[in-house]
């Protein structure tokens, strides 16, 4: 029996209203670990190629990772996974807040839906004990309320994750939360749920999982701590912005170390990087289409944002603490301080400038259980077509979509949230939406295989335009990027992994070389290991070297294995996310993305002017050094027997 | 003499590949950065030894963990 894990998953037949436990063997855990690897060897087989992913032959998983539950920090996330109404491939969704130790706790390392329920409900899941309950007075209900009214009846130790209209309704990109307005946002994984007409699953239990050799997670613990920043930060918000301004001047680019970034991301979060994106062209702009020059960065900097913080708040196992909530005024009185996604998605991509309204829509977005990335992806696209007459006022209920306008983002929200009028084209994501509008509209669309882009723009970092189209999720701004690797400093532990110089020009990030091939291909692995684990991308900042965990891993497992070794676990993780995608007809050749993101044509103005790079070239190079073909992507049978 | 570990945003030609700056004892953090021949934009950057901010007139002793802030892009 490996220690670590439960040794078992839960599955629940919602069509049959049954329920039955599953042993893992150890060879599972071996080969993939537990969290995504294992929630992706589980589904591989048991989802029909043919099946529609909002029909009952989709699988919905919630999984924990191996390092949950045992002390380790940074290790409070869980992964839910399924098959993507969006792209129609692999899909998950990695998400914080406080299910994540529950999942172990209630006697699973994971638990999957099959089948629908004809009439909504939710899962109670006690110590291994199931009941699938009546939820049709909570079918309406916005996330909070519904956590709220479950928590009541089953108690405060019970964990909620649930989703809100958007998921009911269907919408593509809606989400699942947790831990009041905690999303697991991206793949439409919330739509998933709500064709099963599953409100709602509550967890609770006692279950302890045994660790080898729990000191050297408690010591590893301990260090990680010591690390953490100190007193109460006297950094002044005006600083972060200034500090953006300067670095975007200086003409080389120095490697970067996450412990340089912990006491912002400790005041602000991801916030703390909101004027920094904006001022070095990172976040988009009208769409894609603008420059920083249009839209003044302190309008949702730090500076505007730290009046409105109230109360700090830590994820399970987070010793940084990098959330806050918010006070505001209107309809809600406070919300989960938004993330850079959310800021930039619905500030500078659509010109709005109003911070109190983007705090709405989040807050909103969170209740609706609605992926804000995606949500404000939308927005704007819609507001490009109705300025091109695409869309007109008949279609948007006499709405006017105006650039910079908080009533637009708002009353567009809702209008997708419940499907009315132009909101339930809108509600199948730009994908779709732009097949159905016509040619005119594929210019507007911003989309890997059908995923909205995240706030991030491969002019300024290549890396993240090789993984919106190559990543088995396509679309995902949390794989790798050039400064994530960099912080990761996998060549302190990973034999093979490149070491970027100190300092370099900062072309070489565009270089279509064997070297940037491998730090895109490390970095996913990676990124499959922090995965399989619970560990938090902001946690993993630390670097490998600081942070432990393979040596976490091994202390946890009892496995014996170097860095090297768990690298090719990630590896196969990856090839099986891939392999899931072909065997459901996907062709990973054929995601491509807006040729604006590759600089076709290049901008005229702003950081990203000129700049033109060889994206598809990249992607072949990355696929190569993943051990797949690098013409199409296919794992090279060598790589696909050793799954 | 003194050893500190530093973390910055420039090159480091007199830090071991460890990030060690052998300094003199009582040395601050504006001495440390005139040792290393830090660019100018570094003097903009706040600076957190051993995890609390502190001002470039800190002085630092063995061991300490000077690292020089960057606000993060992403996420």
């Amino acid at each position: 029996m490996v220690k670590g894990v439960t040794g078992q998953v839960l599955l629940v037949n919602l069509t049959l209203g049954a329920s039955q436990v599953e042993q893992v063997s150890e060879d599972i855990y071996r080969n993939y670990l537990s969290g995504l690897g294992l929630g992706v060897h589980l589904l591989y087989d048991r989802i029909p190629p043919e099946a529609d992913p909002l029909g009952p032959e989709n699988i919905l998983g919630f999984l924990a990772g191996v390092l949950t539950g045992m002390g380790a920090m940074f290790a409070g996330r869980f992964l839910v996974v399924g098959k993507s109404p969006l792209t129609g491939g692999w899909g998950d969704a990695n998400c914080g807040g406080n299910l994540a130790p529950a999942i172990k706790q209630s006697g699973f390392d994971g638990i999957f839906f099959e089948g629908c329920s004809d009439q909504p409900v939710y899962v109670y899941v006690h110590d291994e004990k199931v009941d699938i309950l009546p939820a049709g007075d909570l079918w309406g209900k916005d996330t909070v309320e519904t956590e709220d009214l479950l928590m009541k009846k089953h108690g405060p130790r019970a964990r909620v994750a649930c989703i809100g209209p958007a998921g009911e309704n269907l919408v593509r990109f809606a989400g699942i939360s947790n831990d009041h307005g905690r999303l697991a946002a991206r793949s439409g994984l919330g739509a998933v749920m709500g064709s099963k007409k599953l409100k709602a699953i509550v967890l609770e239990g006692k279950r302890k999982v045994e660790v080898v050799d729990p000191a050297v997670i408690k010591n590893q613990s301990k260090a990680i701590s010591a690390l953490m920043p100190r007193g109460k930060s006297s950094l002044p918000g005006w600083s972060l912005g200034f500090i953006g301004w300067i670095m975007s001047r200086v003409t080389i680019g120095f490697r970067k170390d996450g412990l340089m970034s912990l006491p912002p991301f400790s005041d602000w979060g991801t916030s703390s990087g909101n004027e920094v994106c904006i001022i070095s062209g990172d976040a988009p702009v009208r769409n894609w289409r603008g420059n920083p020059s249009m839209y003044p960065s302190r309008a949702v900097g730090v500076g505007k944002i730290t009046p409105t913080q109230r109360k700090k708040y830590h994820c399970v196992s987070c010793p940084l603490g990098c959330g806050s909530i918010c006070e505001m005024s209107g309809r809600y009185q406070a919300t989960h301080r938004p993330e850079y996604e959310t800021i930039a998605a619905f500030g500078p991509n659509i010109l709005n400038r109003d911070l109190p309204n983007i705090y709405d829509v989040n807050e909103y977005c969170n209740r609706m259980g609605l992926d804000s990335i995606s949500a404000g992806a939308v927005v704007s696209f819609g507001i490009e077509c109705f300025e091109n007459q695409l869309i007109d006022k008949e279609m948007t209920g006499g709405l006017v979509l105006k650039w910079g306008d908080p009533v637009t983002a708002v009353k567009l929200v809702e209008m997708i949230v419940h499907r009315q009028q132009i909101g339930d084209l809108l509600a199948e994501g730009v994908r779709i939406a732009s097949e159905r509008l016509g040619e005119a509209s594929q210019k507007f669309a911003f989309h890997a295989g059908g995923q909205e882009i995240p706030m991030h723009d491969p002019r300024i970092d290549p890396a993240y335009g090789v993984l919106y189209i190559s990543d088995p999720t396509p679309g995902r701004h949390t794989v790798t990027s050039s400064t994530l690797y960099e912080m990761a400093n996998l060549w302190k532990k990973v034999s093979w992994a490149p070491m970027p110089p100190q300092t370099y020009p900062k072309k070489r990030w565009y270089e279509n070389s064997e070297e940037n091939a491998r730090i895109n291909a490390a970095g996913a692995m990676y990124k499959a290991i922090l995965d399989c684990a619970g560990i938090c991308l902001f946690g993993a900042q630390m670097g490998a070297d600081r942070l432990g965990i393979f040596e976490m891993l091994n202390a946890a497992l009892g496995f014996n294995l170097t860095a090297d070794d768990y690298m090719e676990i990630g590896r196969r993780v990856q090839t099986l996310r891939q392999s899931f995608n072909l065997r459901h007809g996907l062709k990973p050749a054929g995601v491509k993305i807006n040729p604006l993101l590759f600089g076709e044509p290049p901008a005229v103005k702003g950081p990203a002017r000129g700049i033109h790079y060889d994206l598809y070239g990249m992607q072949r190079r990355f696929w190569s050094a993943m051990g797949w073909d690098e013409e199409t992507g296919v794992p090279q049978e060598a790589i696909a027997e050793r799954l | 003499m003194i050893r500190v570990k530093v973390v910055a945003p420039f090159a480091l030609e007199k830090a071991d590949r460890n990030g060690e700056v052998e300094l003199p004892d009582r040395a601050t953090v504006w001495q440390l950065m005139k040792y290393l021949h830090s660019p100018l934009y570094a003097y903009a950057l706040p600076v957190v030894v051993n995890g609390k901010q502190a001002s470039k007139r800190r002085r630092l002793q063995q061991d300490d963990l000077v690292v020089f802030l960057m606000p993060y892009s992403g996420g």
